[in-house]
């Protein structure tokens, strides 16, 4: 039971990037953003998000062509946060004199409350109108874990799965993840090629209750080469993701955010050691979101 | 099993980095809208209550919350057309004062030109420009003595008056005053103190 509990709470933790599983959270997070600037505020969370799910899908190109291989592993990747997606232009609501454009905290910026102060349209002065935007949760990093398993050596293929399903509570709802690879070797096709080459496609859907729905989608070629028990990796993609979030709070009204992640092309560089079976490697993916990526699999 | 063990492990890696309780900083919308049928040629004047219960009714905080400040962010107004209106434009004046003390009222907007709709399915609908600071500043501290429970009033009184533009036409509309305002408050969070910076909490 408490290695159960162990695996849910780090679990919660860390897969409700908001922190808190309390539906009240969520609405103490977006309360104010109900307009388009609600849009920016989450998009961080949107790019975030897809990028983490679009990593650590693999750790080397060498995919056999016969002999079953078969390796059990958890994927641990960490958004890093940059200053640039702390904050976005704000436009103070409709109504509100001036109409002021204004830099504020996105989810994931400082504290610290912004006021713009409003002014009488035929005086000039003071109107004691403030227009406030909240303060985001200043976050270094965002991380993910999922599982993942990943069946290979079939005529050069091999096939990841990444599948999590748990019921949180009653403001969540049911968390699931579904998530397929397949890659394929090219470098069997070619004699004498003197690293491994591989082409592969990966896709993911995560659910959490009806509140938040996000699908990704990459494919892209890796390769790599293997020095005793180190191997050096390598590849370059394009990927593309999704979050929907759509909330209703207890007054009936409803919050809806569709976030389109900002990477496209990612490549990634990254270092595998094998130790009888057990892998351990680490990557970094650089992109509009770089992504640090740590795994440990056991396996043949 | 396996499988168990490594997620386990990592679990117990990442809550060894520890959950702490942190502060936050947010902010949250509220309004307060007060309808008034106004029927009559020429001049008028009516008031409408905002009670302190409405008000604690509207914020809705989490538990573990503290009250930093009230914003009046926008006060708009909204108008219906009702059948036998004559009138093509107001001119109105807003005012302020707290239950029982109507000789302290204050502007919050003078003179404001309203166009009102042409049909009466239509709904005009404007955001003042021309706030004034002093009636701002009295209604805001109202609602934030309301918020907090300081003082001993009950509500407060926003009272509308003005006349058609030209003067003397007959009036038959449904006003809507509506106060948009905001509320800044703090509240705590269980969080990874590795992920996110911030003060811890202090809210008893």
């Amino acid at each position: 039971m408490l290695k159960r509990n162990m695996w849910m709470v780090g679990l919660g933790c860390l897969l409700l990037l908001l922190s808190r599983v309390e539906a009240q959270g969520f609405e103490d997070l977006v309360s104010k953003y109900t307009s388009e600037n609600g849009q920016k505020f989450m998009q961080p969370l949107g790019d975030v998000f897809g990028a983490n799910l679009n990593s650590g899908w693999y750790h080397g190109a060498h995919i056999s062509a016969i002999g079953l291989h078969v390796e059990l592993g958890v994927k641990g990747m960490v958004a890093l946060i940059g200053e640039k997606q702390k904050t976005f232009t704000a436009e103070t609501d409709p109504g509100f004199y001036p109409p002021t454009e204004v830099e504020v905290p996105t989810v994931f910026g400082k504290r610290e409350i912004v006021e713009v102060q409003g002014k009488n349209q035929s005086t000039g002065l003071p109107s004691g109108a403030v227009c406030a935007f909240p303060g985001g949760m200043n976050a270094k990093m965002i991380p993910i874990a999922v599982p993942q398993v990943t069946v290979g050596g079939i005529l050069g293929t091999e096939v990841s799965i990444r599948w999590l399903a748990y019921n949180l509570n009653e403001d969540f709802g049911r968390l699931s993840m579904t998530g397929v690879g397949i890659r394929h070797s090219i470098s069997q096709y070619i004699p004498l090629c003197p690293v491994d080459l591989a082409v592969g496609g990966f896709m993911q859907n995560f659910k959490m209750g009806d509140i938040v729905e996000a699908k990704t989608l990459a494919f892209g070629a890796q390769g790599s080469k293997s020095f005793s028990v180190l191997t050096l990796y390598g590849g370059i993609g394009y990927e593309n993701s999704s979050l929907k979030i759509h909330y209703e709070d207890d007054d009936g009204e409803t919050v809806n955010f569709d976030l389109t992640g900002s990477n496209k092309v990612r490549m990634t560089v990254g270092a595998a050691l094998r130790l009888a079976v057990l892998t351990l490697h680490a990557d970094y993916n650089i992109s509009n979101q770089n992504v640090l990526v740590v795994g440990i699999g056991l396996g043949n | 099993m396996k499988r168990k063990m490594i997620l386990i492990l990592l679990s117990a890696l990442i809550l060894m980095m520890g959950c702490t309780s942190q502060l936050f900083h947010t902010v949250a919308t509220f309004n307060l809208t007060r309808v008034i049928p106004v029927d009559q040629t020429g001049y008028f004047r009516k008031a409408a209550l905002i009670a302190k219960d409405d008000v604690l009714a509207a914020l809705g905080l989490p538990e573990k919350s503290r009250i930093k400040k009230i914003n009046i962010e926008t006060l708009t107004v909204s108008v219906t057309k009702r059948s036998g209106n004559t009138a093509t434009a107001l001119k109105v004046s807003g005012t302020v004062y707290e239950a029982g003390n109507p000789a302290a009222k204050e502007f919050m907007f003078k003179d404001y030109p309203v166009p009102l709709p042409t049909t009466s399915s239509e709904l005009a609908n404007y955001g003042i420009t021309m706030l004034i600071e002093k009636g701002i500043n009295k209604l805001k501290q109202n609602i934030q003595n309301f918020a907090t429970k300081l003082g001993q009033i009950q509500g407060v009184y926003y009272e509308i008056e003005g006349d058609t533009n030209p003067a003397g036409q007959k009036i038959a509309l449904d006003i809507a005053l509506t106060v948009n305002a905001s509320i800044e408050y703090d509240y705590c969070a269980d969080v990874l103190s590795e992920l996110f910076s911030g003060e811890k909490c202090d809210i008893e």
